[in-house]
């Protein structure tokens, strides 16, 4: 039986979320499907879930959790008290359930937050999924290991910071320092990056579909940073390992790295995280790659 | 990088034939416990100005042999015992996190090396942190093993931080992980732009500075290295909270320890605790070994050699006694002074 945790972290100490998820887990706080109480996370499925919620019903059809694509299907943005995108947060499971027949394990987290709240969600692990229902601050999902993880909103300044494994993912558009020091799991960013994306990063894999700022790849390690639009200047500056795809244009290009000839793995690798991504892999052949100098 | 071993000073020594320290009077010592091992009286309070919690040290003593030094476990295992029966504080991720903890415990301080990605779950227990300023290199693993290159105590900046605002976010990131949020935060860097270093962590939001003018490798044999002159990083340290306008920031410091009158004349400077790194390297038995087995000849070419018998695990049990032999020694001299 997967079980649903809710919790209304902006009550607690920024931090504290991965301590009150430890506790609810110990606890077994399992679901509360709305207003009602407790309900039976078991008999939760696609379009079943938070009873009694407008329009939660209409949630998550069917859609195979793991992709952003479900969570766009399932529909809302930017719930105001979070409890609607609990709702809709329990539909995908229900539907992600379904497609994994059923994990006994699986633990599902809803982060009921007030906007642009800090250090969200950090050094959470080993969870089916988290996600919130409001935009996120600084270090949102920090040091995150095997979890999915959603923000149904913009995320702050070092969004996913030394995440280890996993799949972040931001709806809307993130701020300065995506991903740094990130050493594996992959980041989907489905609008706009700010400065420095990529910065020291140590081996994940980030993916922007919109346009990211000066400096990307700033002092990069390790890693693939993916770039779905523009540049801005000097993209890839000090950069001593990994990959830069870019379908855009940049700027200006450091000196530090040089194009190189996009090759089958290159593709593969794309498409791979485009993939994984939800997006469609139409545009391969539009994309340049990045590298240091051998 | 000076990498010169240390020298005696004779500065204690001195500063007590000046009449800096003068024994305490008969009276003063009639209303005081005449237990001679009781050490409660030589603690120390580490205040965090951030959240004006005051942390509390048996003794205003630290080791930093557990990060320094490539340690092993057996290594780990003595200087968890050395910080239950000694008081002193440790600075590495200790072995076994123990539920039993005693008040006369010394504190066992999580390192958080600056530039490599954090590990936060390790820190959310964490009774005080340190941020260690200085190149290392990750030993992978979701970066949980972190180490020091063993040569080379290079100050190293986050490379991923930009401005003191964003370390200060940093700090308050580590804070809030924590079970305990207003957990003591501080930082150690190595002595080399003191003032401006000191000013930068200060503005950062930091509680106290460890200052490392000398630096200690390996225990069998021991390698010291000096970075800088003890007085003039503590000048330099004092001058930069001083100006800062920071009430409460603290001072540590690891040092070459000479002789035994130093410490306290560093107390006396300011500095609420410091290393005995130097003393335990000074006195174990790295002229009988050192040429002999150790886990730690990791530059050894033979290192790796499958004709050579392998060497046994050292042993680290002459650090318990040592570390208490010189402690009881000190806290005595401690006793015996008072400062004017």
């Amino acid at each position: 039986m997967a079980r649903i945790i809710e919790l209304r972290v902006d009550q607690l100490e920024p931090g504290q979320v991965v301590h009150a998820v430890a506790r609810a887990i110990a606890r077994g706080d399992w679901v509360r499907g709305g207003a009602d109480g407790q309900i039976d996370a078991s008999k939760l499925g696609p379009g079943q879930a938070g009873t009694g919620q407008a329009g939660a019903g209409q949630a998550g059809t069917g859609q195979a959790s793991g992709q952003p694509g479900a969570i766009q299907q399932a529909g809302g943005h930017q719930g105001e008290d979070g409890q609607r995108a609990y709702s809709q947060g329990a539909a995908s499971l229900g539907a992600s359930n379904q497609a994994s027949g059923g994990d006994d394990d699986a633990i599902y987290v809803v982060l009921l937050t007030t906007q642009g709240c800090d250090f969200v969600g950090c050094g959470l692990k080993d969870l089916l999924k988290a996600e919130t229902g409001a935009s996120v601050g600084a270090y949102g999902f920090a040091n995150t290991d095997n979890c999915e993880c959603v923000v149904q909103g913009n995320a702050g300044d070092y969004f996913g910071h030394s995440q280890v494994s996993g799949t972040l993912t931001v709806m809307g558009s993130v701020s300065d320092s995506l991903g740094a020091m990130a050493i594996g799991g992959l980041n989907v960013v489905l609008g706009d990056a700010g400065n420095r994306a990529g910065v020291s990063l140590r081996g994940a894999d980030l993916l922007v579909r919109g346009d990211v700022g000066s400096h990307a790849g700033y002092r990069m390690e390790s890693g693939t940073l993916v770039i779905g639009g523009n540049a801005g200047p000097n993209l890839g500056a000090q950069m001593r390992g990994g990959s830069i795809y870019i379908r855009g244009e940049a700027q200006s290009i450091s000196s530090d790295i040089e194009e190189a000839r996009l090759r089958e793995p290159d593709r593969l690798k794309l498409s791979l995280l485009l993939m994984k991504a939800g997006i469609r892999a139409s545009a391969l052949k539009e994309f340049r790659v990045y590298r240091k100098p051998d | 990088m000076n990498t010169k071993k240390s020298k005696g000073s004779g500065d204690g020594s001195k500063r007590i034939s000046e009449g800096r320290f003068v024994p305490k009077s008969l009276a003063e010592r009639l209303e005081h416990s005449p237990g001679l091992g009781d050490r409660t009286d030589t603690g120390c309070r580490i205040t965090s100005q951030t959240s004006g919690r005051k942390l509390y040290w048996p003794v205003p003593v630290f080791t930093r042999l557990g990060i320094d030094t490539p340690a092993s476990d057996s290594l780990r295992l003595v200087l968890d015992r050395l910080r239950k029966r000694c008081g002193i504080s440790v600075v590495g991720n200790s072995l076994q996190q123990s539920l039993e903890r005693s008040l006369d415990d010394g504190l066992s301080i999580a390192p958080i090396m600056v530039d490599e990605p954090c590990s936060l779950r390790s820190l959310m227990h964490a009774e005080q942190m340190e941020l260690q300023f200085f190149r290392s290199r990750s030993g992978g693993g979701g970066g949980a093993s972190e180490y020091y290159l063993a040569d080379e105590w290079i100050p190293k900046m986050p490379s991923d931080l930009m401005q003191v605002e964003h370390l200060a976010k940093r700090v308050e990131l580590y804070r809030s992980i924590s079970d305990q949020p207003t957990v003591v935060v501080g930082a150690c860097i190595a002595a080399g732009s003191i003032y401006h270093d000191v000013r930068y962590l200060i503005d950062s939001g930091l509680d106290y500075v460890c200052l490392l003018t000398d630096a200690v490798g390996g225990l069998m044999p021991a390698r010291r290295w000096r970075f800088e002159s003890i007085p003039r990083g503590i000048e330099e340290a004092k001058r930069a909270i001083a100006d800062s306008g920071v009430e409460g920031f603290s001072l540590f410091l690891s040092g070459a320890i000479d002789q035994m009158e130093q410490p306290l004349d560093w107390i006396f400077d300011g500095v609420q605790a410091f290393s005995i790194d130097s003393v335990l390297a000074s006195r174990g038995p790295a002229a009988v070994t050192s040429s002999a087995s150790s886990d730690e000849s990791f530059s050894s070419f033979l290192g790796g050699s499958t004709g050579y018998a392998t060497p046994s695990a050292p042993s680290y049990d002459w650090l318990l006694d040592e570390a208490d032999s010189w402690l009881t020694d000190w806290s005595s001299l401690r006793r015996f002074f008072m400062s004017r």
